[in-house]
């Protein structure tokens, strides 16, 4: 399913959080985020109104990229 | 004038209504040509050839970031006249209130109203009010008729538009719409976007009497797509937008991207399209951003031959149709 | 640092391949991310970019919009629902209400919300009223409906459940291309990023552990597509299977535990009606019994009307279904463009904005190809 969109936590009132993407604010519900609860500056993706994952900082975008690289160590 | 609130007694013909009228709406919008006893009105002859034109107006809320459906209403009429080259001069007002208004509101909206004929050199010089009963009516509708004196210079003519003519905009686009929607705090969202309402009379006359402008537009309900597309149909050939090209504001982008939106159809109240001819483009933004409210005017598209259709050019190369709006725009589910 | 769209597909065009290579997505989140950036004319003529059972709007059954359209016309509901839902059309005689929005029309209390959080505080608002949630959707959707009902909501609100599991359509597919060699079939599969986001991207390896077909797990954006393309591509030509994850900074390996245990709590899987395609065993949502007082299918009067006609079918003529399972595209059915457009939709493809059908429409395929 799609439409989701990262937003910017900015204040956080039991299972709702205030978030901002762009200058445009929305109460989000934190409450499928208990495993990991998010803090205060984190981007989490909202889709319908809920947060459902935080957003972490990937290092590749496809596992060949990891793989060129390994292949690449071992040339060197 | 005691009352804090619209009653039906204030449409009834009776002294209510009397106090309505003199203590309210002429006391705003009085001026020489106002009669509010008289059933009609003479105007002097106009010094060229008249244009009129004629609008309705309802937005929820009344009042919103960056304006109030008092200068709104002045805006939307003054700017069909200005896009088509005319002076605005004369407006009629009717005002169909709605049982239980604010008083204090109608009274803002009103000088708002009347605000914003003054700043456009209007003078309202006839009305009506009417009360609707209470859920009848969506607060206040204003109807407003407009009488303006032809002045462009240039020919302004939809049909003349050919392929290699060039797409313009005065500023970013759909931030009525959106403006609005965060006023609301529909879906949950809230946002500090003013609107665009304003008169665009200073954009028109400042590029009015070149001889390379073909036409000029102010999209409102349906956007700049809408716009586009009356174009396309009229002149019979393709309007080629430039994605990364079109102006659009953080806020617009957001929710448009929360809730499927497309920017492209979104209201705007106070810009501008123009259509030029490709010599004739750089100077109508020369003049464009030498003004405060165009500031954000660019270059936005071109004029192709091809059937009469709208197509994005998007960033990676590819081209979509931009269809005619078909629906209300709703939140999408996924 | 990662590349960006376009070297991206300057990778993408270095590869040759002798023969046309399809890959199908079963998102219509990235089905419109790649009609509305334009990257089918971007890439290369032997690449397809198949469209497959990705709308949940186009797949939601026929009776459940039915159903939906009674509870707000006769038992007088607040009936709530994404907006897609509103245009949806079912099978009735002319004359007759088509859907929701006709309803509203009709005045009934049909309103549009962005979130199942606006559900209950309607519901909370209007505490004499009962309010029917109708919820429509895959797994992303219909976790924030488990979420609802683990947080606990007011008596007054019910909720008409059209979840449905988006793997168990694949599966069903690769199932059937199997049996039946003639169908197009697909050479690679773009797994959709937030249902791997909150189910887990592990979810998908039974497409390349069981069917040895390549697959990826993309986000939205071109840059993550077009990423998966290349992994998919390279896959094919290397002859290395894998599941890749092209969109790791929000799919998570294991997904979203909390999502996880809370759909476990209040949703049973069950065998579930797709519309057009008939039943897929396990690959629909339904309420535990724990819920059943909120269950709008228990608590309302059953409106399926057996004499109705076509009741649970697709209109006549309409190949929506097909369109769906990534076995035609839409312009090879014989109403597209035709009988069946925007303005006058006949099949639930041409009216969601996620349908391939509407989305190859706006996209500016206009006629129907010859069969």
């Amino acid at each position: 399913m799609c439409l989701a969109i990262p937003m910017q936590i900015e204040s956080i009132d039991g299972f709702t959080a205030r978030c901002q993407a762009k200058g445009v604010w929305r109460d989000v519900s934190l409450f499928m985020m208990q495993d990991e609860p998010p803090a205060v500056g984190d981007f989490v993706m909202v889709h319908v109104g809920y947060a459902i994952q935080k957003v972490t900082e990937a290092d590749a975008r496809t596992a060949w990229e990891l793989f060129d690289q390994i292949l690449e160590e071992t040339r060197a | 004038m005691n009352d804090t609130r619209i009653l039906l007694a204030h449409g009834n013909g009776g002294r209510l209504m009397r106090e309505l009228v003199t203590e309210l709406f002429a006391r705003h919008l009085g001026n020489p040509l106002l009669d509010t006893d008289a059933d009609a009105v003479t105007l002097p002859p106009l010094d060229g050839e008249p244009m009129v034109t004629t609008d309705g107006f309802t937005v929820q809320p009344l009042e919103f970031p960056g304006g109030n459906l008092g200068s709104l209403a002045v805006h939307g009429v003054v700017n069909d006249l200005a896009v088509a080259g005319a002076d605005p001069r004369y407006f009629t007002l009717s005002a169909l209130i709605e049982e239980g208004l604010e008083l204090a509101v109608l009274d803002r909206l009103i000088a708002s109203f009347a605000a914003a004929a003054r700043e456009n050199g209007v003078a309202v010089v006839a009305g009506d009010t009417k009360v609707v009963r209470r859920g009848e009516g969506g607060g206040l509708y204003l109807m407003v008729a407009g009488i303006g004196v032809k002045r462009a210079q240039a020919k302004l003519a939809i049909e003349s538009i050919a392929p290699g003519d060039v797409v313009l905009v005065s500023g970013p686009v759909g931030d009525h719409g959106i403006a609005v929607m965060l006023a609301r705090e529909q879906f949950g969202l809230s946002g500090e976007l003013r609107s665009d309402s304003a008169s665009v009379l200073p954009l028109a006359r400042a590029v009015r009497d070149l001889p390379g402008l073909r036409f000029m537009r102010d999209p409102t309900r349906g956007g700049l797509a809408t716009v586009c597309h009356e174009i396309a149909r009229a002149c019979g050939h393709t309007v080629t937008l430039e994605q990364e090209r079109v102006p659009l504001r953080p806020e617009v982008v957001s929710v448009c991207e929360m809730l499927g939106y497309d920017p492209y159809f979104l209201a705007c109240e106070g810009r501008i399209v123009a259509v030029t001819d490709a010599a004739a483009a750089d100077t109508v933004l020369e003049h464009w951003r030498a003004l405060p409210q165009g500031a954000g005017a660019c270059r936005i598209g071109r004029i192709e031959s091809g059937n009469a259709r709208v197509i994005l050019e998007t960033g990676l190369g590819g081209r979509r149709v931009l269809d005619e709006l078909e629906d209300d725009p709703l939140p999408r589910i996924c | 640092m990662t590349d960006t769209s376009q070297a991206w597909l300057e990778k993408i065009r270095a590869f040759d391949f002798e023969r046309t290579i399809k890959i199908m997505n079963v998102c219509g989140g990235h089905e419109r991310s790649i009609t509305h950036s334009g990257l089918r004319g971007a890439l290369p003529e032997w690449l397809e970019l198949i469209p497959g059972p990705g709308c949940p709007v186009c797949v939601c059954p026929e009776e459940d919009i039915y159903q939906a359209i009674r509870l707000a016309l006769q038992d007088r509901a607040i009936l709530v629902a994404y907006g897609d839902m509103l245009r949806v059309p079912v099978n009735v005689p002319k004359g007759d209400v088509r859907t929701l929005a006709e309803a509203q029309a009709a005045g009934a209390d049909v309103r549009p919300i962005a979130s199942p959080t606006e559900a209950r505080a309607i519901a909370e608002a209007n505490p004499d009223r009962q309010v029917v949630f109708f919820a429509a959707g895959f797994e992303t959707t219909t976790a924030p409906v488990a979420a609802l009902l683990a947080e606990g909501v007011p008596d007054n609100l019910s909720i008409l459940l059209s979840g449905r599991l988006t793997w168990p359509a694949v599966a069903m597919l690769l199932g059937s291309f199997e049996s039946s060699p003639a169908s197009p079939g697909f050479d690679a599969l773009v797994a959709p990023g937030h249902v791997s986001t909150v189910m887990g991207p592990e979810e998908w390896n039974f497409v390349v552990e069981q069917h040895n077909i390549p697959a990826a797990v993309a986000g939205f954006g071109t840059e993550s597509l077009l990423a998966a393309f290349y992994s998919l591509l390279r896959q094919l030509k290397t002859g290395e299977r894998f599941l890749d994850n092209c969109y790791l900074e929000v799919a998570h390996p294991g997904g979203n535990p909390t999502a996880l245990r809370m759909m476990g709590a209040a949703l049973d899987v069950v065998d579930a009606n797709w519309r057009g395609i008939g039943s897929i065993p396990r690959s629909g949502y339904a309420l535990k019994p724990a819920f059943a007082q909120h269950d709008a299918r228990l608590r309302f009067p059953d409106h399926a009307d057996p004499g109705r006609r076509r009741a649970g079918e697709m209109p006549p003529g309409c190949d929506c279904a097909n369109v769906v399972l990534g076995k035609i595209y839409p312009n090879q059915c014989r109403i597209y463009g035709r009988a069946c457009t925007p303005r006058h939709p006949i099949g639930p493809c041409m009216v969601s904005d996620e349908g391939a059908c509407r989305i190859w429409w706006a996209s500016g395929v206009r006629v129907a190809a010859d069969a």
